[in-house]
């Protein structure tokens, strides 16, 4: 598969203060590639390396196979979402739109048709005349992309662009973007701070943490195997719990913690003593009645403490006979929760949905929920 | 009390103080000096209340007075050009100098000449300029001149100094419109291909536009109307619209004329502000 733009061993330095450190990464052809991570991660420097806003400390930064270190924003043809939408304000849509074309010097029948082009792509048709101050922040959206696109770049690039807007736009836009981008078949590199956002649109996303990147994968990898207990938690709503390896039969792994063994599935060589990390997700688990149902592996008897109703799910706080707690999350399609405060209940799981990571509760102190 | 009714009476409250300000110091004044304008004054000093053109007349056909207006509009369209031309780089750099301990010392150097008497900055000129001032020594002492320039008089020296105390008035409208852009602009311009000169033309100057009409405006307003700074550094000869009212009412005492030349005064900065409005705005609209 080509490389559209890669990374190699790219640190980064503000003054004094280092914000990445040794980023490799590789972004295929008409991939649609996430960066995600909480703010100060690192992932917007990243964009604004490859845009070119920025110059990297050390390493070198690829575009189209070519090393473009040296080369100036304005000769990189990446085109850039911004989070404000940054558009001209002096200038109606037609002129945002056209504003590329005009710099590229082509002629106004190539750059009318162009311009039409695009706007017909973000289902902005008609709206040529429109200054920018009465379009609504999601037309102004999508003339950003029409913007970016029109120049026909090799990248494209965006800065959180959905933040700007409301959930229900939010969540709209989300759809349109990835229709868009099949549609196109650009290379895009997509930076935001939102899960679930990251989860819908990418063929692969990277999770950045301190400046470092955490794990890069599709959607369904990170979230099944996360390899580092900060992607675990960032991904999902993972319950923590800390223990020992005690025996492995293959992959079959069994921990023990407090005075349950939990069984889980893990590919990594763990030595039978040394100090795990139990990942499970609050939505992988499943509530029984007693008594716990004889086929499951992972069975826990505990009471439900509290109850938090979300609508078409309840969020179970379950506390077990030795203290330890695990939050459960039930779908309810009813409408009703199925438990209510109080009541006795077996907690179940399969060793497959169950994550185990290297690391003592010590090593993960202040990351963990 | 209806909701409209309240609100329309919290606007007249909150704009009241300002109104009657107005009138009582512009309004009422400029009445009674137009009025004074028409009245005339004989050569035996009387003057006659009666309504008369004799003081439009006047201005009209004596070349002292056209020389006037001639003078002060060639120090305006100097001044705002040497305003806009130094002021507008040295305002960019300001507002985009990483720095904010920098940045503050800047602004407080561009309205230092705000802080200093008009007398001591306008001496200031006199002590650099005249013959025997610091710029003539320096040039004599490297031996670049024989004799001493005569700068101090000159419509240069005018121009400089004038310039120098009306720089703020011209970045400080400037730099609020550029404060005022959104950064992802320019570098908007620049990921669709922009050079930074293209982004500057295309998308920071036409986005500043309204900051410099602003201070362009003040700019003209204040050379049109300016007064002890040329007369300090150039003398009361210097042919110059407010020197010339000045010389007119409190030389030769001639109230009326002085009142009607200040009321032409006021109607001519209008007019020249109102077409440098125009003309910045069509500039700004064809460069878009």
């Amino acid at each position: 598969m080509d490389i559209d733009v890669q990374l190699r061993e790219v640190s980064m330095h503000y003054g004094a203060t280092p914000v990445l450190h040794d980023v490799a990464l590789d972004v295929y052809k008409g991939e649609f590639l996430s960066l995600l991570g909480p703010s100060g991660c690192g992932k917007t420097t990243t964009l604004n390396l490859i845009a070119g806003f920025l110059m990297p400390t050390r390493g070198t930064v690829s575009l189209g196979g070519r090393v473009v270190n040296d080369v100036p924003p304005y000769r990189r043809n990446t085109g850039m979402v911004f989070q404000s939408y940054a558009l001209f304000p002096h200038m109606n849509v037609f002129h945002n739109v056209a504003f590329g074309l005009k710099i590229r010097r082509l002629n106004s029948r190539e750059i009318a048709r162009r311009v039409e082009q695009a706007l017909t792509l973000v289902q902005l048709e008609g709206f040529s005349t429109r200054p920018i101050r009465e379009l609504s922040g999601g037309q102004q959206q999508r003339v950003a992309i029409a913007r970016a696109l029109a120049i026909d770049p090799l990248v494209l690039l965006m800065d959180e662009p959905l933040s700007n807007l409301d959930a229900q736009l939010r969540r709209q836009m989300r759809v349109e973007l990835r229709r868009l981008q099949r549609q196109v078949g650009i290379t895009t590199i997509f930076v935001t701070h939102d899960q679930e956002e990251a989860l819908t649109l990418s063929d692969r996303l990277v999770v950045m943490n301190g400046g470092r990147i955490e794990q890069v994968g599709t959607p369904v990898e990170l979230y099944r195997k996360p390899r580092t207990p900060f992607v675990a938690q960032f991904l999902g709503h993972p319950n923590f719990l800390f223990g020992e390896v005690v025996e492995r039969r293959g992959a079959d792994t069994a921990v023990r913690v407090g005075r349950q063994v939990i069984w889980a599935t893990s590919d990594d060589p763990l030595a039978v003593g040394s100090p795990v990390a139990v990942v499970l997700r609050a939505e992988s688990a499943t509530l029984h009645s007693p008594p716990p149902p004889p086929d499951r592996v992972n069975a826990l008897p505990g009471t439900i403490d509290y109850t938090i109703y979300l609508g078409t799910t309840a969020e179970y706080e379950v506390r077990f006979a030795d203290g330890g707690r695990l939050r459960v999350v039930e779908q309810i399609a009813s409408g009703i929760p199925s438990y209510s405060d109080g009541d006795a209940v077996v907690v179940s799981w399969s060793p497959e949905d169950t994550i185990v990571l290297a690391g003592s509760r010590e090593s993960m102190a202040g990351m963990v929920l | 009390m209806s909701r409209r009714r309240r609100q329309r009476l919290a606007v007249g409250g909150l704009l009241a103080p300002a109104v009657i300000l107005l009138v009582l110091v512009f309004v009422l004044p400029s009445v009674d000096l137009f009025r004074l304008s028409l009245a005339w004054m004989d050569s035996q000093r009387s003057i006659h209340p009666d309504v008369s053109f004799s003081n439009y007349r006047e201005f009209a056909v004596n070349p002292y007075f056209h020389r006037m207006v001639w003078g002060s509009l060639k120090l305006t369209v100097w001044v705002a050009c040497l305003c806009l031309l130094l002021g507008y780089p040295a305002t960019y750099y300001m507002v985009h100098i990483g720095s904010t301990t920098y940045r503050t010392i800047l602004y407080a150097i561009v309205v230092s000449p705000l802080l200093i008497s008009v007398i001591v900055r306008t001496y200031g000129w006199v002590v650099l300029l005249a013959n025997n001032g610091v710029v003539n020594g320096t040039l004599l002492a490297l031996g670049l001149v024989d004799r001493p320039i005569r700068m101090l008089g000159t419509f240069g020296s005018v121009i400089v100094a004038t310039v120098h105390v009306l720089l703020p008035f011209m970045m400080l409208p400037i730099a609020s419109a550029l404060q005022g852009l959104d950064p992802a602009l320019e570098r908007a311009a620049q990921s669709l291909g922009a050079t930074p000169l293209q982004t500057f033309w295309r998308v920071t100057l036409p986005l500043s536009m309204p900051g410099v009409l602003a201070g362009t405006s003040l700019v003209i307003a204040l050379t049109l109307g300016i007064f002890i700074t040329p007369l300090l550094v150039a003398g009361p000869l210097q042919p110059l619209f407010a020197i010339g009212i000045y010389y007119v009412t409190l030389s030769q005492l001639n109230f009326p004329l002085g009142a009607a030349l200040s009321f032409i005064l006021l109607v001519f900065t209008l007019a020249v502000i109102g077409l440098v409005g125009r003309l910045l705005g069509i500039i700004n609209r064809n460069v878009v």
